[in-house]
């Protein structure tokens, strides 16, 4: 569903960040993104969220060529991608139900249906009660369900996390990755980038692992 | 695709401190413009006026000589007979005593002329439709003594080439002001897309296309010119009133041109959506 053929990656006219990255990611496959601190993990990711093209390489995402693809063309692929930032990035202005149904607004989904989807998902989650809150009022627990709630909110194909499991304890971490275990099941594609060693063990689900923006341990064809 | 979204706004450009004085800047130049437009396109409207009110018209002055030459009111009437005889005169009508006295009361007073006075008789004379050559006319007249023929063509000259000169004056002017809305309104929308970037970069990533975000952009410029303009239309308009009421006063007869004022706040309201659309994409263009 999604390869890279020696894909590089560079900022400007700095030096290469990501350097021959290549692998394929099978559908409904589950990957850790891991590595050290500065090896490339944020910049993959951005790479897989399409906010990012390439230096150089091949990037093929749901059949299509990401490279050669005219730019109104991403707007709608982007659909098919659920990120989970690692600040949330979650719009304080607006209200949890707001910020939940952006990506359903911005699909022109008909108001009516994505609310009645949003209030489900949110009842869900256990935020049933904070529809009209903002952000700003919610825990960090809170807010980054709020924020899984937003990526996945349009059934994406592909979810995307950036070390979800970084500033919550270790309970709220594995109920986050039971959840991503769950779309897993349901056939969403899902890469994880963490550090958190254990949940790795826990899940055995392969890894994706760079080194000074080189894919160092790959996991071809890793469906599970 | 409808041009304005009802959904609540997703880019908080509400709360932008620079979008607060936008409508009183707008109103400033819809004001201006405005005032320009309707004044001008007034005093146009009116030249006009007086050129098709005079054109098939024209006088004939019969110049008072010395005691030697023919009387006056002799040399008036072959100048009549000539006159009426020609081909191209529809009407010819000597200017009564009367009417003298009015043409000539900015200067002499109500009253009758002193008789030794040298006051030259004037004819009043209508072509007939659709005549432009009045050369032979001319050339007639120069058998009557003292008979000069004037088609009013200098005055009106003079008068065309002055209000020409206001309108163009007046268009460079306007053009300036447009000029000066457009680029606040690129510098403002450049602002605005600068202090929302993360926001409209989370948009982008989760899948909003350009002219989602653009829409955004333009509904809120749409709802701040329309703010401006009302308000610099209502002021202009009072300016108008005020203006033409001393204008009444002061004996002189302004047709303003009321239906010109929707002009420029229209105007205004749609270069500041254009604008918007346009920078909005030419930004998000920029974006992967």
């Amino acid at each position: 569903m999604i390869r890279f053929e020696s894909v590089g990656l560079r900022y400007g006219t700095g030096p290469e960040v990501l350097r021959d990255i290549s692998f394929d990611l099978a559908q409904g496959s589950f990957h850790f993104l891991t590595g050290p601190s500065g090896a490339g993990k944020s910049s993959l990711l951005r790479l897989l969220y399409l906010a990012h093209r390439p230096s150089r390489g091949l990037i093929t995402m749901f059949g299509q060529d990401v490279m050669t693809m005219p730019r109104d063309a991403l707007a709608p692929l982007r659909q098919h991608i659920g990120v989970v930032f690692q600040d949330f990035r979650l719009l304080d202005h607006l209200s949890v139900l707001d910020n939940v149904a952006l990506p359903l607004r911005a699909a022109g989904q008909p108001e009516a249906q994505a609310m009645g989807h949003v209030k489900e998902l949110l009842k869900w989650i256990g935020l049933g009660d904070c529809l009209h809150l903002k952000p700003t009022v919610l825990s960090g627990g809170q807010q980054q369900r709020v924020a899984i709630a937003r990526a996945v909110i349009n059934r994406p194909r592909l979810l995307l996390a950036d070390e979800p499991t970084g500033n919550v304890d270790n309970a709220i971490a594995l109920r986050l990755l039971y959840l991503f275990e769950e779309l897993h099941r349901l056939g969403t594609t899902i890469v994880v980038a963490t550090h958190n060693e254990a949940l790795i063990e826990r899940f055995g689900f392969p890894r994706l692992h760079l080194s000074e923006g080189q894919l160092v341990q790959e996991a071809r064809h890793a469906a599970v | 695709m409808p041009l304005f979204s009802r959904a609540r706004p997703v880019i908080p450009l509400d709360r932008d401190a620079s979008g607060r004085y936008l409508p009183f800047i707008i109103a400033g130049l819809t004001v201006l413009a405005t005032l320009m437009l309707v004044l001008c396109l007034s005093l146009s409207h009116a030249v006009s006026g007086w050129q098709n009110e005079l054109s098939g018209k024209v006088t004939v002055q019969i110049l008072p000589l010395d005691k030697t030459a023919q009387p006056l009111p002799e040399r008036v009437e072959a100048a009549l007979a000539l006159l009426r005889a020609s081909p191209v005169v529809a009407t010819a009508e000597p200017v009564g005593e009367a009417a003298m006295v009015q043409l000539l009361a900015p200067w002499f007073g109500q009253g009758s002329l002193p008789d030794e006075l040298p006051v030259p008789a004037l004819i009043d004379v209508e072509l007939k439709p659709d005549v432009t050559d009045i050369h032979g006319l001319r050339e007639a007249l120069e058998s009557v003594s003292g008979a000069q023929l004037d088609d009013h063509g200098s005055w009106m000259r003079e008068v065309h080439r002055l209000a020409m000169l206001g309108l163009g004056v007046a268009a460079v002017l306007l053009l300036l002001i447009i000029g000066a809305a457009v680029l606040m309104l690129i510098l403002l929308v450049q602002t605005a897309m600068e202090a929302h970037h993360e926001v409209i970069e989370l948009l982008h990533l989760v899948g909003a296309t350009d002219a989602f975000i653009a829409r955004q952009l333009r509904r809120h410029m749409f709802w701040l010119s329309v703010q401006g303009t009302l308000l610099g239309g209502l002021v202009a308009t009072g300016l108008l009133i005020l203006l033409v009421r001393f204008a009444t006063r002061a004996g002189l007869d302004v047709a303003v041109q009321w239906h010109l004022l929707p002009v420029m706040p229209t105007l205004l309201i749609a270069l500041a959506v254009i604008t918007a659309h346009h920078v909005a994409h030419r930004r998000l263009g920029e974006l992967p």
